[in-house]
């Protein structure tokens, strides 16, 4: 049995995919804004706290800002992509999770044994940001 | 899995963006459907068997049918 070939009115779903693009784009673009305006917003308040301009309790309704914008923007992007975009987050996710888990460990017993310097959390960080990249840039590209 | 997505999507001479919006995902997945990269959820294969009218059968098969 064949299906029978659709009449409707034809590049309906082309038209359909442009808008959907067009509208996550855009989500894009305002997430990115924010979070470069929370990132500039909370730089410039901590230098305040720093140098004695601003209470040290302002940097708390600061970061509770920060941390709501991030989960509303994390809620708002998984319910705007489709099933693929997901896998490849989570394998993204999974991949990086375990190359922090395992890194700090290791690097931690290297350095008890004195073959390395302690354990730099901002390169672990660092790491584990690249890892997240570039799997879900492998994952992405594989299927352009 | 193998599909015959593809074929299915060519005799309606519509593009991966053509099919892409008809099932409200991205063009990448149409394509990582159809060369057998990503095996959509159910839901997924359920909207696909009814924008065709087929059943997910006979568009999906494991190989092994």
């Amino acid at each position: 049995m064949t299906g029978t070939p659709e009449t409707v009115t034809p590049n309906i779903g082309e038209t359909s995919n442009q808008s959907r693009r067009k509208r996550f784009w855009s989500f894009l673009a305002v997430g990115l804004a924010g979070g470069a305006l929370a990132g500039a917003g909370a730089g410039f308040f901590s230098q305040m706290v720093r140098h004695g301009d601003a209470p040290v309790w302002l940097i708390i309704p600061i970061m509770a800002a920060v941390l709501g914008f991030l989960g509303w923007f994390t809620v708002a992007y998984f319910r705007r992509i489709d099933e693929l975009d997901l896998a490849d987050n989570l394998w993204a996710c999974m991949i990086a999770f375990y190359a922090y888990w395992i890194t700090l460990p290791c690097w931690q017993i290297l350095h008890d044994l004195g073959l390395v310097r302690a354990p730099h959390q901002w390169a672990i960080w660092i790491m584990t940001g690249v890892v997240v990249t570039v799997v879900y840039l492998w994952r992405r590209f594989r299927t352009l | 899995m193998n599909n015959r997505l593809k074929v299915l999507r060519a005799e309606r001479d519509w593009s991966q963006a053509e099919l892409a919006g008809r099932l409200d995902v991205s063009r990448q997945a149409v394509n990582a459907i159809e060369t057998g990269k990503h095996d959509p959820s159910l839901p997924l294969a359920f909207r696909i068997a009814r924008l065709f009218n087929m059943t997910i059968e006979e568009i999906f098969h494991d190989g092994n049918a």
